[in-house]
């Protein structure tokens, strides 16, 4: 997941390296919000929003133009293990933003122990746990002189919980949390429980009630 | 007995609601569709990669497969394994426990590909078979064919036509020559060696981390090139079409073969270099710019580059000093960065120790007491007073050991002066005395003024003269067109560099239904048009005709 965060970076540098490698002047932090909103069966939104001051808006019109396509081609060569679809690009050429949303197909899966797992694919990132149901992870990286200042916040699904970041074989971090999926499964059973347990409670009563 | 009919009921009811859902799995099936992205082909030489999820984000997998759940029943213990005839068994890809309905998962297969792969010098085709299983799943199988390359062959794009944005995209592969750059080979290591003890006598590059001594270091790979008689030569590269995906294929010599066939490409020399250069603890860069590579490395913080090929012979370039190679490649250093400070991406570096650390490693090669011993004939040549075998070409140059240029054009075999016949006319140059004219008929081209060959027909070279041409490419572009209307066959070539006396060289195929040229030619303008000649042999004949080839590009004036 976070793998995905550090690509998008490399995205941009890559629309920016042209002006960053030639003019040898440092372009001020950019700030970069992401938000991933993996769904009940895995699969995560993932949204990235942008505001540029003027100068950068003019060095990321003039590399990207109208071409928006850009965006997709090049995250999905930046991010080869992932299938990514539903892709949709908006800006707000007068606040000098922009939003770029798809989705990552299979971002989480279950485990054997029925838990839900992504792998950060990054050692001892630096997370915070807002709830049982969202983390910030925020990072500040400098390639190229480039400032990056990004926040990512990680929304789990309705009925997520005992989110935690845990370490696998390798001492990468893995998210793990757990959902209610079965929640349907659970009334239905608590339902046959209470007819069993009726049903016995009766088939008690009867065998010691003496026939006539 | 009535009065118990009712709790049993209940009790019934009670327990298929509490394990409905298990019971349910049992008796009905899960439903999974799959959809697969497979790379065009296998490199051997990449087979580390492969087995590296990690490796350069995990771009080179045999498969990447995803499986989505298209029932309303879970899937459950799910299992994807996969093997290649004739290459690799049954392994397991991955398993997962539980697949819900709706839910996608994502299969990247990364395959420990045997090491034996790497002996592997000819293509095959072979099939991957992939089966998916799991408790309430019918098995799936699926297979797509594959070409597994040989060890030297490099496919430069894997990318599909249509994805193609810019001419850069076309070396999309490129991170990954850093896996024919051997630093561990036992045999590139004793060749390092001797460089570093006969040679340099002595250096200390990586050590002292000065600048100049990292230059001397380039300087005396390009003497060591030069004194063991090493020559710039081709190698096949022809365009390759996969599915929908168009490449150029090269073959690309190990920099061992580079070393004991004493013959190289540009990009050959380039992973020598940086082969040796990082066998001894530098930073070695390869540069790449359309139709060319050179050598480099940088050094806190700089940039050096030497032009490699210098040593081509006479014909091609002559054979310059390592003053003026290292000249030579500075300056191509400077255009270098202006056109990929332009923002061309046709201008890359490759630089080797990022790329090994993003996970292209080098493939293992064994020790080999033959080709230590080649390695050992090579370095008397290093010897201070050794005299060399003077050949066919040979130039007037100084040996370099005194800081002049090189010694030599030729090669070794490629006869003496007088088994050769001199051609003046339209161009000078010459060819082996034992060859004769070929008639002209009606299958030569208009331009094509004389042909002569050899008595078997396995080679031969062809005089041309293209009167109003403007341009080498012109020339070469009009003989493609005229072996492709008159008699179906397809002519790819490459530039190869440019002579001192204005020839530009190019390397290529021409492939028949059944059989097939490798050729060398040399074309430059002149006031009327385009003159120059080709080279060309049988492409059955492998590598039999490569010194007879470069004697006569070598020999054009």
């Amino acid at each position: 997941m976070k793998k995905i965060l550090i690509k998008f970076l490399t995205l941009l540098l890559l629309i920016n390296s042209t002006y960053t490698s030639n003019a040898q002047e440092v372009v001020q932090g950019l700030k970069q919000v992401f938000d991933i909103t993996p769904d009940n069966i895995g699969n995560a939104m993932v949204e990235v929003s942008m505001k540029l001051n003027a100068q950068q808006w003019d060095i990321f019109k003039r590399n990207t133009g109208n071409n928006t396509n850009i965006f997709k081609r090049n995250m999905e060569k930046a991010l080869p293990k992932y299938y990514l679809t539903d892709f949709n690009y908006s800006e707000d050429q007068m606040d000098r933003s922009y939003k770029i949303k798809f989705k990552v197909l299979g971002l989480c899966y279950l485990n054997k122990d029925g838990l839900w797992e992504s792998k950060l694919e990054v050692k001892n990132p630096d997370v915070t746990k807002l709830s049982d149901k969202e983390f910030v992870l925020t990072q500040d990286v400098l390639m190229n002189g480039t400032l990056f200042q990004q926040t990512q916040k990680v929304h789990l699904p309705d009925g997520a919980k005992d989110a935690r970041i845990d370490k696998d074989s390798f001492g990468k971090a893995v998210l793990h949390y757990s959902t209610s999926t079965g929640s349907f499964f659970s009334v239905i059973s608590i339902i046959g429980m209470l007819l069993t347990l009726g049903g016995g409670f009766l088939l008690f009563k009867s065998s010691r009630t003496p026939s006539k | 007995m009535q009065k118990k009919l009712l709790p049993i009921a209940l009790i019934v009811v009670g327990l298929l609601a509490i394990f409905y859902k298990p019971l349910l799995n049992m008796a009905s099936s899960a439903k999974l569709e799959l959809k697969i992205q497979q790379p065009p082909v296998i490199m051997p030489s990449i087979y580390k990669v492969y087995a590296n999820e990690n490796a350069l984000d995990g771009k080179y997998s045999l498969f990447k497969m995803l499986v989505t759940n298209t029932s309303s029943n879970t899937a459950k213990n799910v299992q994807v394994s996969y093997q290649i005839s004739n290459t690799l068994d049954w392994k397991v890809a991955t398993t997962f426990p539980a697949i819900l309905p709706g839910q996608s998962v994502v299969v990247n297969c990364y395959p420990s590909l045997p090491e034996k792969l790497v002996e592997k010098t000819t293509s095959s085709k072979e099939q991957v078979s992939i089966k998916v299983t799991g408790t309430n799943l019918k098995t799936i199988e699926e297979n797509f064919p594959i070409e597994v390359k040989g060890r030297n062959d490099f496919m430069y794009s894997f990318l599909p036509s249509e994805e193609i944005r810019t001419p850069g995209e076309y070396f999309d592969n490129m991170p990954l020559l850093s896996c024919l750059v051997t630093p561990q080979d036992p045999i590139l290591k004793y060749f390092t060696q001797k460089i570093q003890e006969k040679v340099l006598k002595g250096e200390t590059a990586s050590v002292t981390n000065k600048d100049e001594e990292g230059v001397r270091f380039m300087m005396g790979i390009y003497n060591a090139t030069l004194l063991s008689h090493m020559v710039y030569s081709g190698t096949s590269g022809i365009p390759q079409k996969i599915d929908d995906i168009s490449s150029i294929t090269q073959s690309i010599r190990l920099p061992r073969e580079v070393i004991t066939g004493k013959t190289g490409l540009c990009i050959e020399l380039s992973l020598l270099y940086a082969s040796v250069m990082a066998c001894a603890g530098m930073e070695p860069v390869v540069y790449l710019i359309p139709g060319h590579a050179y050598p480099g490395f940088k050094m806190n913080g700089h940039y050096y580059a030497i032009e490699s090929t210098a040593i081509g012979g006479e014909g091609i370039g002559g054979r310059s000093s390592a003053e003026k190679a290292l000249k030579a490649g500075m300056d191509n250093l400077k255009e270098f960065f202006q056109k990929a400070a332009a923002g061309d991406d046709r201008y890359m570096i490759v630089d080797i120790r990022e790329s090994i650390k993003k996970g292209a490693e080098a493939m293992e090669l064994k020790d080999d007491s033959y080709l230590r011993q080649k390695i050992d004939e090579i370095a008397q040549s290093f010897d201070d007073g050794y005299v060399p075998k003077r050949d066919t070409y040979a130039d007037n140059n100084p040996d370099p050991r005194n800081g002049g240029g090189g010694n030599g054009g030729g090669n070794t075999g490629g006869g003496t002066k007088s088994s050769y016949n001199h051609f003046e006319g339209i161009v000078d140059f010459s060819y082996p005395a034992s060859w004769n004219m070929i008639p002209r008929n009606s299958a030569f081209m208009p331009q094509q003024k004389y042909v002569f060959g050899s008595r078997n027909n396995e080679i031969f070279v062809s005089v041309y003269q293209f009167n109003g041409y403007g341009s080498p490419d012109q020339a070469m572009y009009a003989i493609q067109q005229f072996v492709y209307n008159n008699s179906g066959g397809g002519v790819q070539y490459q530039q190869a560099g440019t002579t001192n006396s204005g020839y530009t060289i190019y390397n290529g195929q021409t492939l028949y239904q059944s059989s097939g040229l490798n050729w060398m030619a040399a074309f430059k303008p002149t006031g009327n048009g385009v003159v120059g000649i080709a080279v060309g042999a049988n492409m059955a004949t492998g590598s039999k005709y490569q010194n007879t080839v470069m004697n006569i590009i070598n020999s054009i004036k």
